[in-house]
């Protein structure tokens, strides 16, 4: 039981680890506390949706495809608001998205209306039962994407030109400016590549979860506590973060109270952030 | 301070004539939606000037003031229900009690800057909302429903009428008005400004910053107590998914910060225009899935991209650019 | 002094916009509403017979969110019932189809004006306006047990009937003047789960001893919750795990697990759509098969749970109160209809139909009244005549109480099997034998 709630809670981490990436890179870079991005998730998993109904492509073949479309989704919404919002004052751009959210779902259920939607063919799909632990071969997926992801994104970030240039905006947006680098467009990479890894984890969400414009908000504020428990800034934070409320929701839930296993992810947090201020990693 | 009385006498024959209008209007509205409507602009303009001060004046963005909302309309709920008390009293222990818990809860969170501060006032309020759901002498997810005929109905304060509703929401928006603009000009509010320009500096010149962060904390609890508790009185039927759901708490801030944050009237303007948008997009639209809150949010996004301060920028042209720090207005 | 005579005319101005802002978007022309003294126990404003030709009913539907899916399909049949009073209509025969419109009044038609409900507050205030800026004379539509109540305020505020799809017990226990329900309450639906345990036992030898509850964090699932244990106690059945969960959870997985160690005979679940496509996906791939799942409707009695589950929902027990295989020929006959002209092939379903009935019950009382007026319609619905031959719905009839609840109705239950709904108890009109224990998800 106890090996099993810890894979369990693992798999539930390398989600919620996803979507805090996304919402760290734009708290990061921009200090935009980003609502939207539950429901970046959410068109992730209707993409996915609808590659998979009408060519049968499994979710897990639909990751490229749906990342550059997110992408380019994120950069069309950065470049027609988040640009405009940037100028104004901080509690501003948080509403904005806040109020984006809103559009997206509603504009979303206006399009393919509130129908509960799953991804019908599954290539990839069955159970290893080994008695103690049993393993569902569509868990893997989000476990194997999500530690691609962070190392991917962490050599990007500190290995690439592109990817210092970012660090470089988030630390002092005038200085970078000074030393050439185009921070505008910074800015934009960023908004976009946490678009895209909120699109990501759309796909491996698909696996298990239902698809309807109001899912993606659940996931937003245990993905955004997630990144404050690790620490903004700091992408293996989110990371960690994420797997940590993970694994307080499995076995808070399983040994203490369903009903109360989010108090206890909720206390949890302000526990930390009462201690340290700026999170488990934070600088 | 010539200048002071001047902004006062004028601020009079304002408020006054505000007032009046406001009494006058609901006379010659003959159907009840309306009037529904503008006592729900009281609710939000109370709960909108009470976040004021702990998100505009004093600058720490709380994202959580539904917790406050739920308790006060919880106090009042199992007030009349279980012990046919009053509402006139329960209102003030609603206030107690929810100041009770901005003390205990704002001495650690309040540490917290930022992004992080509203992220932890976030989950203080998804937590009251599970104990509250889960508790069954407050009735849990059944709720607490309190039509109580037995009384008088001033003593219940519920009335079948909307009338009654609609002026003492009214009183107490006055009520609230007048207190706000009364800290406005005072070493409270300057303080709390100073305590939103810069922290640090304001420590260093002397300003205990964590007290006079967490008393206008327990002040805005306690106002958005307030509006829960005139509003379980004009619903008579509360749950926690009514009371204290996330977006209540975003939406205070909304109000505040359509209207003009920081600012004496800017949450009263808030909330006259967000609660017709919201009233109206769903009243008109709502015949397609979804539409109405597509147009409600549209309309915010618009609202505050282009009036990064608020409505009230449009009349106050002198501040249009930026509210003033304090500093700046030393230098006026 | 000039600059204060300013300022007041600019704040007249303005407050003028507002009213003409506030005025402007309801129709003021169509009622004309008195405010009496509010301190009276009466219904205290009243309102006059409108001179129109149609009689209005307020619907309300969840129309954002979640439940719209069902709210458009409420809204389809419920079209169709308007349109078999509104016509004539020969081959559907019930009362008022013969006919157009409602022929005590003169042959004045229905018509439906919509509300949206996202929660319990807009229920109350989306009632209102339907009542006072639209006229509608009685309101129906797809209700939860915490709408209903709030919903209740208004409409017992301003006379007017409801009907009610809100199902807890609580609700006829609170002395409502104007309200009713046609379909049968928690208690019924909850006493047939069991007594159909106790049947399998009896008949099948299915050594069913062990339940656990799974209700979600609502209303609707605590109150079922509660029955669901005075229940398990009076028929000798041992709970072994009672669960509370957030509805919308991002996850439940210690949900499962924790039915999966407890390993009951029956798992009764209460839960909406969402959360019953999440726990089945989640015991399948905890490799949990329970020997039997038994639903309380709300998720489990949807057309939604087919698009979503395909071939897993085979199995799921649910209770109902109408299934599309009784054997009367006019289910057959309103399900065909249904099916071809209203809503693109969806198959009607309990739910939708009781909306519906909901609405035709009271259009029959509004013309057995021969008016508008809530008394007369409490008058009538009180003692509604109804050809007992015409009957599409389980039970003997609409014989209301003085609560307001229909007593000749009766519950049942269904099974899903060959992606439909069939009838598995009670043995009179069952439509073939249960399937128990339901085979493990290898074997499926």
């Amino acid at each position: 039981m106890v090996i099993q709630c810890i894979f369990e809670g693992i798999v539930i981490g390398s989600i919620l680890a996803l979507i805090a990436m996304g919402i760290a890179l734009i708290w990061g870079v921009m200090n935009v506390l980003s609502f939207s991005q539950g429901e970046f998730l959410m068109i992730g998993m209707y993409i996915t949706f609808f590659l998979n109904k009408k060519w049968g492509i499994d979710p897990i073949l639909s990751i490229p495809f749906t990342a550059i479309l997110m992408f380019l989704i994120g950069l069309l919404i950065y470049k027609t608001l988040i640009r405009k919002a940037l100028k104004g004052p901080i509690l501003s751009q948080r509403l904005i998205t806040f109020a984006l959210s809103m559009v997206l779902v509603n504009g979303m259920l206006m399009l393919v209306t509130s129908e509960f939607r799953t991804i019908q063919k599954i290539t990839f799909s069955g159970i290893i039962d080994f008695g103690f632990l049993v393993i569902s071969k569509e868990k893997l997926v989000p476990l194997t994407v999500s530690i691609l992801v962070t190392t991917v994104l962490f050599f990007f970030m500190n290995k690439t030109n592109t990817g210092k240039a970012i660090r470089a905006t988030s630390l002092d947006k005038d200085a970078a400016e000074l030393v050439g680098i185009n921070t505008e467009f910074s800015y934009a990479l960023a908004f976009g590549i946490a678009s895209a890894i909120a699109g990501i984890a759309g796909c491996v969400l698909a696996y298990y979860y239902y698809i309807t414009p109001t899912a993606g908000t659940s996931f937003l504020l245990f993905g955004l506590i997630a990144v404050a428990l690790g620490g903004f800034g700091s992408i293996f934070g989110a990371y960690i973060g994420g797997i940590l409320m993970g694994l307080v929701d499995v076995f808070a839930g399983v040994y203490f109270n369903t009903a109360f296993k989010y108090v206890a992810v909720c206390v949890l947090f302000m526990l930390v952030v009462s201690l340290r201020p700026k999170g488990l990693f934070g600088k | 301070m010539r200048k002071f009385i001047n902004i006062n006498k004028y601020f009079i024959v304002k408020f006054l004539a505000g007032l009046l209008a406001a009494i006058v209007l609901p006379l010659f509205i003959k159907t009840p939606f309306p009037l529904h409507v503008m006592i729900l602009i009281c609710i939000w303009a109370i709960m909108g000037m009470g976040w004021n001060f702990i998100g505009g004046y004093a600058g720490q963005v709380s994202n959580g003031h539904a917790l406050f909302y739920g308790i006060g309309a919880y106090t009042c709920g199992i007030g009349v229900k279980n012990f046919g008390a009053s509402p006139w009293v329960t209102m003030w222990i609603g206030v107690m009690i929810s100041m009770g818990i901005a003390f205990v809860l704002g001495a650690p969170l309040l540490r917290l800057k930022g992004h992080y501060f509203a992220l932890a006032t976030m989950a203080m309020a998804e937590c009251g909302r599970i104990i509250f759901l889960n508790w069954s002498y407050v009735g849990g997810a059944t709720g607490i429903d309190f039509f109580d005929r037995s009384k008088p109905s001033w003593y219940t304060m519920q009335f079948t009428s909307k009338y009654p509703y609609y002026y003492i929401f009214l009183f107490f928006v006055a009520l609230i008005l007048l207190l706000t603009k009364g800290l406005d000009k005072s070493k409270f509010g300057y303080y709390l400004r100073a305590i939103k320009a810069n922290e640090n500096s304001a420590q260093s010149v002397g300003i205990h910053t964590a007290k006079y962060k967490l008393l206008a904390f327990m002040l805005s609890a306690g106002i958005v107590s307030l509006a829960g508790s005139l509003y379980a009185n004009y619903l008579q039927y509360i749950d926690p998914t009514v009371v204290m759901p996330l977006n209540i708490s975003m939406m205070i801030c909304l109000v505040a910060v359509m209207g003009g944050i920081g600012t004496v009237i800017g949450p009263l303007v808030g909330a006259i225009v967000l609660t017709i948008i919201s009233e109206y997009t769903r009243a008109t639209f709502s015949y397609i899935n979804g539409f109405d809150l597509f147009v409600y949010g549209v309309l915010v996004i618009i609202i505050v991209l282009y009036m990064p301060n608020g409505l009230i920028s449009l009349f106050n042209k002198k501040q249009k650019n930026k509210i003033l720090t304090p500093l700046e207005m030393e230098r006026k | 002094m000039n600059r204060n005579a300013k300022i007041i005319c600019k704040y007249l101005g303005i407050s003028l916009f507002i009213t003409i802002l506030l005025g402007g978007c309801t129709k003021y022309n169509e009622k004309q509403i008195e405010h009496n003294d509010y301190s009276q126990d009466e219904s205290p404003i009243s309102i006059k017979e409108s001179k129109e030709e149609t009689v209005k009913i307020g619907v309300l539907l969840p129309m954002s969110g979640a439940q719209s899916k069902a709210g458009q399909e409420v809204k389809a049949a419920m079209n169709m019932f308007v349109d078999i009073i509104n016509e004539s209509t020969d081959d559907i025969d019930i009362p008022l189809a013969q006919s157009q419109g409602l022929p005590n009044l003169g042959g004045r038609k229905i018509e439906l004006v919509y509300g949206d409900l996202k929660s319990a507050d807009t229920a109350l205030s989306e009632a209102e306006r339907l009542i006072t800026s639209e006229g509608a004379v009685g309101i129906c539509g797809l209700f939860s047990s915490a709408n209903t109540k709030t919903a209740a305020v208004s409409t017992e505020k301003y006379g007017v009937p409801l009907m009610s799809e809100g199902t807890s017990p609580t609700l006829t226990q609170k002395g409502y003047e104007y309200f009713f329900r046609v379909f049968p309450d928690d208690t019924m639906y909850v006493e047939d789960s069991f007594l159909y345990l106790v049947e399998l036992n009896e008949t099948k030898q299915a050594d069913i001893k062990t339940v656990a509850l799974v209700s979600e964090d609502t209303e609707f699932g605590k109150n079922i919750a509660n029955v669901e244990k005075e229940c398990a106690e009076k028929y000798g059945f041992s709970i072994v795990e009672n669960i509370t969960y957030s509805s919308n959870a991002t996850n439940l997985i210690s949900e499962s697990l924790k039915l999966k160690k407890a390993d009951p005979d029956v798992v009764m679940m209460s839960s909406y759509i969402s959360d019953v496509i999440l726990y089945i996906k989640t015991f399948k791939q905890l490799n949990y098969s329970p020997k039997m799942i038994m639903g309380q409707r709300g998720g489990f009695m949807t057309s939604e749970l087919f698009t979503a589950l395909g071939s897993d929902a085979e199995g799921l027990c649910s209770t109902s109160a109408w299934s599309l295989d009784l054997q009367i020929p006019l289910v057959a006959k309103l399900g065909n209809l249904y099916k071809e002209n209203y809503s693109d092939g969806v198959d009607m379903i309990a739910d939708v139909l009781k909306c519906s009935t909901d609405l035709y019950v009271l259009c029959l009382a509004i013309n057995q009244a021969g008016s508008t007026d809530a008394d007369a319609i409490k008058e009538a619905m009180l003692n509604l005549i109804y050809p007992e031959d015409k009957l599409f719905i389980a039970g003997t009839g609409f014989n209301f109480n003085e609560v307001g609840q229909n007593v000749g109705t009766s519950a049942l239950i269904c099974q899903i099997k060959d992606g439909k709904y069939q009838t598995v108890y009670p043995d009179s009109i069952k439509a073939y034998d249960g399937l128990f224990p339901l085979p493990s998800w290898e074997e499926k």
